[in-house]
């Protein structure tokens, strides 16, 4: 029985070996140097690096007001996203698990943006905001509102909103679709017995597909963070951080930093911080969302 | 049989390009690919090897080539002489010791001339490339950066294109009243408003002069006077509704696009900009240059042009740097450089290679270029990013009425002390 045992390490060992080693050599080991560069004043074009210690970090927090700029904005990015995408995926999430009909057509016409590159979508999202042959402006002037007409990605007070929502029409399909999953999984003889009780379709969706979905939730929330303090292609495409920082995100600012001005350093330690805070709103955003799990 | 295995594997390990023929030495030039395609160089190449039976010549290149020459400089394994294209930081690769410095080639003799090579250079272009009183990176084409005016509506409504600025105001009240944009602009990237707009009236109101002492960042240049007068005028073109109402959202392409259509009547851009536009451009239209307009008592003198160019280098640890470099001064010799003009349809900073047959839409930057009394370029812009981003920022702020005219040179001095005070940047 031991033997038994002992050879099944083996064998698991032996199984897991190789991909253990490409996880450490192009993960693991790339993450840990991340950490040490983060040390040094770096060009990125040779090997000659300074050995600075926490300099980078010390300027990032006390000596460069862009860096909270990009922070607010990634947080707004966070904040707007969940308000709209968690409850509006949601419900679609739910109503498409109903009987209605042509449900497929709708699961696949929210999923579609997700298909698209984020490239395109963002090109895509530039036309329509642009100010003279965009469709906004457009509209705007056939329903009579031709003076809010602007080129709005070069508007500082709504450049950001714009790539919110662009970020918000591209990634909804997502969380729909896993939602859908989920209560897709719930047994109907859940909603019979609500139904039987009396429930109001509001009173079973707030007491039945809630708490039955909501590991799935917890899910979804920890991706849209995650999503949101990472967002880097789409805003580079659409309006590259401007103007005047007013789209300017934490990982838009990170390739600024490496690829434009050369401070690989400075910009590896912005990742290190970065990391860190997406593992702590993370931890934190599960914390929040603890509750008993509802086994079926 | 290990021992054959081993041997074997280091043969393969040794043998580099060159060994294929043991004669023959093989040197890699790696060319950014932009609008001009490869066929040049590679054309250029095969006559080099013609005049030099010993040497063979590879040419390759790609849109984005500064990613893969990036590291291939962090590992030392690199070319033997490159055009890193727009998106390298070339000036890092001099501060980190990983350009050849060019001097002694300089000195020789230019390859069908009987003057030294570096006196075929437009000598400010030339210059641009010196560091601490050496040469690291030379100029091929240039590029004459200012205004452009499109001819056929000029023509229609009996324009003529402004001299000063007093004439730009009035023609832009003129030009607003049928309903078109007087002045668009690539607002996505504001290096063209600083090229465009903010320099060369810096450089009218207080002189060239204005403008050095703030590239070298003396204290108090960038809300000198001078820099306060240009940011003042962008601002009255900006509340007067000059410039096209959105061009603050739009990218280079786009703005282009609006001129090019007829909705705009100008637009500062470089000598590139028929190139960029070939496939949008419309049939029949004609567009012209000419320098940004200035003030009418200005200080600068108003021959004052704007040109830049586009850079090579011979990498420090290049296996055959004197070849790197001679292919590059065969490449730059009179007759090369009016080929490069001709085929290419780009100014060259060799002097005299715009005595060929010009396409239109050079004969007049070409003119600018050759009455110049001084030429300018925003060099800081290369050498300090951080600081570059902040103006760029500032001017952003200023085009879309975030910021006054005052509040934007108090940010570009800002900026430019923060970087005076950085002793971790090497300073020109």
């Amino acid at each position: 029985m031991t033997l038994n045992k002992h050879h099944k390490l083996k064998a698991a060992v032996v199984f897991l070996a190789p991909a253990l080693a490409l996880y450490g050599m192009f993960f693991v080991v790339p993450m840990l140097q991340a950490f040490y560069v983060a040390l040094f004043r770096w060009r990125g074009v040779s090997i000659a690096k300074q050995f600075v210690g926490i300099e980078n970090f010390r300027k990032l927090f006390t000596g460069d007001p862009v860096f909270w700029q990009c922070l607010s904005h990634n947080l707004m990015f966070l904040i707007v996203s969940f308000l709209i995408v968690i409850p509006l995926s949601l419900f679609f999430a739910s109503v498409l698990a109903g009987h209605i009909r042509a449900a497929e057509v709708y699961r696949g016409v929210f999923l579609f943006p997700n298909v698209i590159s984020i490239v395109a979508v963002a090109a895509l999202w530039s036309f329509v905001y642009h100010p003279t042959f965009g469709i906004l402006n457009s509209l705007l002037k056939s329903i009579g509102l031709g003076r809010l007409a602007t080129g709005w990605l070069g508007e500082p007070r709504y450049a950001l909103l714009c790539v919110i929502i662009t970020s918000i029409w591209y990634s909804l399909g997502f969380y729909i679709v896993l939602l859908l999953a989920g209560i897709k999984s719930i047994p109907t003889y859940f909603y019979e017995a609500s139904a039987l009780d009396g429930a109001s379709s509001w009173q079973s969706f707030r007491h039945v597909t809630i708490p039955l979905v909501w590991e799935i939730l917890k899910l979804a929330v920890i991706y849209l963070i995650i999503h949101t303090l990472n967002i880097f292609g789409l805003v580079w495409v659409m309006t590259e951080g401007g103007p005047n920082y007013h789209t300017e995100t934490l990982l838009t600012y990170l390739y600024r930093q490496a690829f434009v001005q050369s401070n690989f350093g400075y910009a590896t330690a912005l990742g290190v911080v970065v990391f860190a805070l997406i593992l702590g709103v993370s931890l934190v955003a599960g914390r929040l969302m603890r509750r008993e799990t509802v086994e079926l | 049989m290990a021992v054959i295995c081993i041997f074997a594997l280091s043969g393969c390990a040794k043998k580099k390009p060159s060994a294929v023929n043991s004669d023959k030495i093989e040197i890699e030039v790696a060319v950014f690919q932009g609008g001009y395609g490869l066929d040049f160089f590679e054309k250029a190449a095969r006559e080099y090897e013609k005049l030099h039976p010993n040497v063979k010549i590879k040419v390759w290149g790609n849109p984005r080539i500064w990613e893969q020459l990036r590291t291939r400089f962090v590992a030392g394994d690199v070319p033997d002489l490159c055009w890193p294209g727009w998106g390298m930081d070339s000036w890092a690769l001099v501060y980190d010791g990983k350009v050849m410095e060019m001097d002694k080639y300089l000195n020789q003799k230019a390859y069908d001339q009987n003057l030294k090579w570096k006196d075929t250079f437009l000598p400010d272009l030339l210059e641009k490339g010196k560091y601490r009183g050496h040469y690291y990176i030379l100029p091929f084409n240039n590029n004459v950066f200012g205004w452009w005016y499109n001819v056929n509506l000029f023509e229609k409504h009996g324009w003529k294109p402004p001299k000063t600025y007093e004439e730009l105001l009035k023609l832009c009240e003129q030009i607003k009243k049928t309903g078109i944009a007087p002045i668009t602009y690539q607002g996505k990237y504001p290096a063209y408003m600083i090229r465009g707009f903010l320099i060369p009236w810096a450089i009218s109101a207080g002189g060239l002069e204005a403008f050095e002492a703030a590239q070298k960042l003396e204290p108090g240049a960038w809300k000198s006077p001078a820099f306060l007068k240009a940011a003042r005028m962008m601002a009255e073109l900006r509340d007067k509704g000059y410039f096209q109402k959105g061009a603050m959202g739009m990218d280079h392409t786009g703005a282009q696009m609006e001129f090019v259509l007829g909705r705009a009547a100008m637009i500062p851009c470089g000598t590139w900009l028929r190139s960029e536009m070939q496939k949008q451009i419309p049939p029949g239209f004609r567009m012209a240059y000419f320098n940004p307009p200035v003030l009418a008592n200005g200080k600068g003198d108003p021959s004052i042009t704007q040109a830049s160019a586009e850079t090579w280098i011979v990498p420090k640890e290049a296996k055959h740097p004197d070849i790197g470099a001679d292919f590059f001064r065969f490449m730059t010799s009179l007759k090369m450089a009016k080929r490069f003009v001709q085929e290419k349809q780009t100014l060259m900073s060799i002097k005299g290679s715009d005595r060929v047959k010009l396409p239109p839409d050079l004969v007049l930057p070409a003119r600018y270029l050759r009455s110049a009394k001084a030429t300018w370029d925003a060099e800081f812009s290369d050498w300090y990013k951080a600081m570059n981003k902040e103006i760029e920022a500032a001017v952003a702020a200023l085009l879309a009425g975030e910021i006054s005219p005052e509040e934007c040179c108090e940010r570009m001095e800002r900026a430019a002390e923060e970087t005076r005070n950085d002793p971790s940047i090497p300073k020109h």
